[in-house]
């Protein structure tokens, strides 16, 4: 009896959200906050997360807002389509915490969401603070501002037949890179000089196009870079080259990334993903392969979801530095390249 | 590789824009998220025994869909607890004419009445309620009865002692 008079006002309230959020993307600023990089792996995740809402597939479009979040944490629109996916599964806990830090991040959208801080309150038990802020959404939801917006969204143009999938130079951003046949100029060669472009054509199949990721520049995008001192690792027989052992990191700062556990079970590979050759001769794992104990590293998480348990770390051992003061800064600087300026 | 992400973001945000507006009504939903939002005003107040607060978040309910009938018997029911009966019946009784084929509704009226002592109004009400309320309907039917033969017999005493007079 409940579900059923509660599932038309669920529909309705994901409906009027959905577009809402969908509305914000488009204009205001911040979405567009990110580089370019990471936009394309943003709109994936934000592609799916609206899909998996329109499935009703919630936990999925939560997690997924999750990752966009960690992408982009100043971006308010994510944090509205994370606390209307947790609305639906009732974890307002949740959803007052995103609408929380849609409000400050953008005070300016505070009336717009106060109807539904103050419900989430209101559900948290926490009466007193939910009052002003349900006055102030009942106040909102008639005025001429919410009323403009609702135009907004009535005058938009039918520009899609298949409204639900993303435009073709979404889908083709994300489909796999193509890999083009042709030599590649490298950038360490002059055309400029005698040889000019042959020797570079000539030159081209001795080079290890996979090691192209190796640099500072490549880590940068990862999903997660955090500081963390190694703790030790799980003792096992069957240890060796190629079966790495789990060390456990803690984390003392996260660079980059979403709120990780500070306990961070890392995948400690000894060889650089990227590289063909074997096992070094003679290679046997023993304890002077790992670092010291409570030495401080700079890790750079491919992806922030483990695999077996563990975290992968970018191009396999090339995704671990000392954090010297050195890696610090060119980190740092990498960093700050690619922040939202 | 560089993508234009400006214009990407534009045009995914504005068919999905598009797409839940043709799909959703927006003014709809703007009025199941101001009943949702009075409904827990009322709770709010009605936890902090505000009664003048949760009967004013009540009638801006009312207001929201006049001929909602379910909210005007839960008004009527607050009302009726708060001692209010006869802005309670008011209520009840729009409750009973919007929806006549609930007996809820129609029996919440027969409660009222009986607790303003209106017992003949409240059997009326009671046989519209029909068999969920026919034990009340029996005990008030026999009560009514009673109450004229008690008033007959008065009568008479009355009657008897004028003529002795």
């Amino acid at each position: 009896m409940v579900i059923e008079r509660e599932l038309p006002r669920l529909k309705t309230r994901f409906k009027w959200s959905l577009a809402l959020l969908s509305l914000g993307m488009a204009f205001l600023p911040s979405a567009f906050a990110q580089d370019e990089g990471p936009s394309v792996t943003l709109m994936k995740y934000v592609g799916k997360a609206q899909e998996a809402m329109r499935a009703g597939r919630n936990q999925e479009a939560r997690d997924e807002f999750r990752k966009a979040i960690g992408l982009a944490p100043k971006t308010p629109e994510f944090y509205i389509g994370l606390s209307d996916a947790c609305y639906a599964m009732k974890e307002y806990d949740q959803v007052a915490f995103a609408l929380q830090k849609v409000i400050e991040l953008n005070p300016a959208m505070k009336d717009e969401c106060s109807g539904e801080y103050g419900e989430a309150l209101f559900h948290l038990g926490r009466y007193d603070e939910a009052i002003p802020y349900l006055k102030a959404g009942l106040k909102y939801i008639d005025s001429p501002a919410a009323k403009a917006r609702k135009t907004a969204i009535a005058a938009a143009p039918p520009i899609s037949t298949a409204p639900s999938a993303p435009p073709e130079s979404v889908i083709r951003a994300a489909a796999p890179t193509h890999v083009d046949s042709k030599p590649i100029p490298l950038a360490t060669e002059n055309p400029a000089s005698a040889a000019g472009w042959h020797s570079i054509s000539a030159k081209h199949q001795e080079v290890d196009i996979n090691k192209a990721n190796q640099t500072l520049a490549g880590a940068i995008r990862c999903e997660g870079i955090v500081i963390a001192d190694y703790l030790g690792y799980e003792k096992s027989e069957n240890i060796n080259f190629f079966h790495p052992p789990k060390a456990k990191f803690k984390i003392t700062k996260i660079l980059k990334g979403p709120p990780l556990n500070k306990d961070l079970p890392v995948r400690y590979e000894f060889k650089e993903r990227s590289s063909t050759a074997g096992a070094p001769a003679g290679w046997k794992f023993s304890d002077d392969k790992m670092p010291a104990k409570g030495s401080s590293w700079i890790i750079f998480l491919e992806w922030c979801t483990p695999r077996d348990g563990m975290f992968d770390t970018y191009e396999g051992s090339f995704g671990r530095l000392p954090a010297d003061d050195e890696n610090l800064n060119k980190v740092y600087a990498e960093l700050e390249k690619h922040s939202n300026r | 590789m560089i993508f234009p992400a400006r214009p990407l973001i534009f045009g995914l945000a504005l068919a999905l824009s598009v797409s839940t507006f043709l799909f959703g009504n927006p003014s709809l939903a703007q009025n199941s998220k101001k009943v949702e939002w009075h409904r827990c005003l009322i709770q709010i107040y009605k936890s902090k025994n505000m009664v003048p607060q949760a009967c004013e978040e009540y009638a801006a309910l009312v207001n929201l869909d006049p001929k909602d009938a379910q909210i005007r018997f839960e008004y009527g029911a607050y009302l009726h607890k708060m001692g209010r009966v006869k802005d309670a019946i008011v209520q009840y009784r729009k409750a009973a004419d919007f929806n006549p084929s609930n007996p809820d509704y129609q029996g919440a009226v027969g409660d009222a009445l009986v607790s303003l002592k209106d017992y003949s109004g409240a059997v009326a009400y009671y046989q519209k309620a029909g068999p969920k309320f026919a034990g009340k309907l029996s005990t008030t039917s026999a009560y009514v009865q009673q109450l004229r033969q008690i008033n007959q017999y008065n009568a008479e005493i009355k009657k008897r002692a004028a003529e002795d007079e």
